[in-house]
């Protein structure tokens, strides 16, 4: 019965993580169960039920459209060898119990040296038996060394004691089967329409951000042009289309912010222990997350150096000794739309990436072996409260920063919450985010 | 060569499946157990082979699947037959009635001893 359940985890371990895997599973270990207990019933030793149950099994290829792919990954599919091989070692056992044997019925006619060689084949006999077991000990051993998981399976069936713990578990896994049921499964389909719109959403929300922070470039340059001019008739007006474009900036930057959010309003049940990814889905993520890796990471690199190089326009206008004002403020207006593209480049980054995650946090692990478990951190927040802050977390700096900047016109250096936003967000969620239940 | 070739045999899984269904429910094992019975041994359903079956099925609508304690008191998987399932199975009947017929027509007492002398000529 164990070797059958090593066998199928085996199968299985590589597999991802999801409803129809576990169904299968399930499916294929009752009928196993069944067939099995079957077989002991009708007589058959141990050897020969495993060997039979094993051998009708058939091939995993065949599961490959209940599991909603067109083709599974090249599994290394354990053949039945170890059950062979003991057969093999049984063989030999018996063939050594057998000649035990004989030799003690050759002794009982030598009459006064009969009972110890008796005693020799009983002896040896024992010493068979025990090597049997010991043969059965190691081939278990090999087994359990494939994975912890199936350690602990086998384990949990050893004492009377604990088969009451058993049919526990049992009823655990059997309401979780409902809970999984329940469960909203998001095809491959669907997961790339999600990462698009998240796609787009990134953008949309970098440029938001990217216009916050240069909002106030046009007044800030006029005020120099009027600076320059040295007060002529021109220079209220200057002021008042730096003014005008700075609101203009900001409206539209609320708005992208708004249509960011109905980008995304579809996909509101994306969400753990509500849906799930089924294997064509997990597999496709998984694909786009390698995918984007590398333009990710170079998103995210540039946006830093532009960040950093920002200040490089102000020391140069300093350092040269400029005193011009229109060069003056020219320096500030670089800095500005440098940290706008650096900031927005990062969120880019970010958004695209997390998509990508989030998506996988949907399955609890990743694959049925549960040897991966990358894709499981941070599935939430514990405390409801710092999940409701965290859920408008964005529109809540964006409204500090209008706040601030509006009431004291510290544009040049009010850009500085978005970084800091960005480091307080990932420290929260460190501190805060829930991992995923070891179930 | 012995046995049943697994190509010619697929295309039928159902059939014989959606038979053993026609009069009550079943499980997984039970009906991998008849289906040996009832071919004398001579057809071997594979565990895989059947679950696939199955899910397809379902998808299709052919069969139903509901969770029942056994008497055992073990839960099981139990597949029922639906409307759809019945035509499909009646569908499935004609299809083969033709077929045999058609390829009966092909095969020959001495298939094996012609096909022997055609190799020979070659």
């Amino acid at each position: 019965m164990e070797t059958i359940r090593n066998y199928l985890m085996m199968m299985f371990a590589s597999l991802p993580n999801t409803a129809e895997a576990r169904r299968a599973r399930d499916e294929l270990w009752q009928m196993m169960e069944d067939k099995y207990t079957e077989l002991i019933e009708e007589g058959r030793t141990e050897n020969e039920a495993v060997g039979t149950v094993i051998s009708e099994f058939g091939n995993l290829d065949e599961l490959a459209e209940s599991l909603g792919i067109s083709e599974l990954l090249p599994v290394a599919v354990p053949q039945p060898a170890e059950n062979r091989r003991n057969a093999g070692d049984t063989e030999r056992a018996e063939r050594e119990d057998r000649e035990a044997g004989e030799k003690a019925s050759d002794s009982r006619t030598d009459g006064g040296k009969a009972r110890d060689r008796e005693e020799e084949a009983a002896d040896w006999r024992t010493r068979a038996a025990a090597r049997r077991k010991r043969v059965g000990n190691l081939r278990r051993e090999r087994i359990l060394g494939f994975a912890d998981r199936v350690k602990a399976w086998n384990e949990e069936r050893k004492s009377s004691e604990e088969a009451r713990q058993e049919r526990r578990r049992r009823e655990a896994e059997e309401a979780r089967a409902e809970a999984r049921a329940r469960l909203y499964t998001v095809n491959a389909a669907e997961a790339q329409d999600y990462l698009n719109a998240a796609g787009l959403a990134a953008y949309v929300r970098g440029l938001a951000v990217f216009l916050f922070i240069t909002s106030p470039v046009f007044a800030i340059f006029f005020e120099g042009v009027a600076d320059s001019l040295g007060g002529s008739g021109w220079t209220d007006l200057l002021q008042f289309i730096g003014i005008v474009m700075l609101l203009l900036f900001v409206a539209a930057g609320v708005a992208l912010l708004i249509y960011a959010s109905t980008l995304l309003k579809p996909f509101a049940h994306l969400k753990p222990k509500k849906s799930c990814l089924d294997f064509a889905a997990a597999r496709h993520v998984e694909n786009i997350r390698e995918t984007i890796r590398g333009s990710r990471m170079t998103q995210l690199t540039v946006g830093i150096v532009f960040c950093i190089m920002s200040v490089v326009p102000v020391i140069a206008v300093e350092a040269l000794g400029i005193m011009h004002p229109v060069f003056e403020n020219l320096g500030v207006v670089l800095l500005l739309v440098m940290v706008g593209i650096g900031v927005m480049l990062i969120m880019l980054s970010a958004g695209r990436g997390g998509a990508c995650e989030k998506l996988l946090k949907l399955g609890d692990r990743d694959t049925l072996g549960g040897n991966s478990t990358r894709a499981q951190r941070e599935v939430g927040f514990e405390s409801p409260t710092v999940e409701a802050v965290m859920s408008v977390y964005w529109e809540t700096v964006t409204a500090i920063y209008l706040i601030y900047s509006f009431l004291t016109f510290q544009w040049w250096n009010s850009w500085l919450i978005w970084p800091v936003a960005a480091v307080v967000r990932k420290f929260i969620a460190r501190r805060y985010g829930r991992k995923a239940a070891e179930d | 060569m012995g046995g049943i070739s697994s190509d010619v045999i697929r295309g039928y899984n159902d059939t014989m499946i959606l038979y053993l269904l026609l009069d009550r429910p079943s499980y997984g094992y039970e009906i991998s157990k008849m289906i040996r019975a009832m071919s004398d041994e001579k057809y071997v359903i594979k565990e895989t082979t059947l679950y696939s079956a199955f899910t397809r099925m379902e998808k299709n609508g052919f069969i139903e699947s509901f969770s029942q304690m056994a008497d055992n008191g073990k839960r099981r998987t139990y597949y029922r037959i639906t409307e759809a399932g019945r035509r499909y199975y009646r569908e499935k009947c004609e299809e083969w009635l033709l077929t045999q017929e058609v390829i009966s027509k092909f095969i020959s007492p001495q298939g094996t001893r012609a096909l022997r002398d055609r190799e020979w000529r070659v």
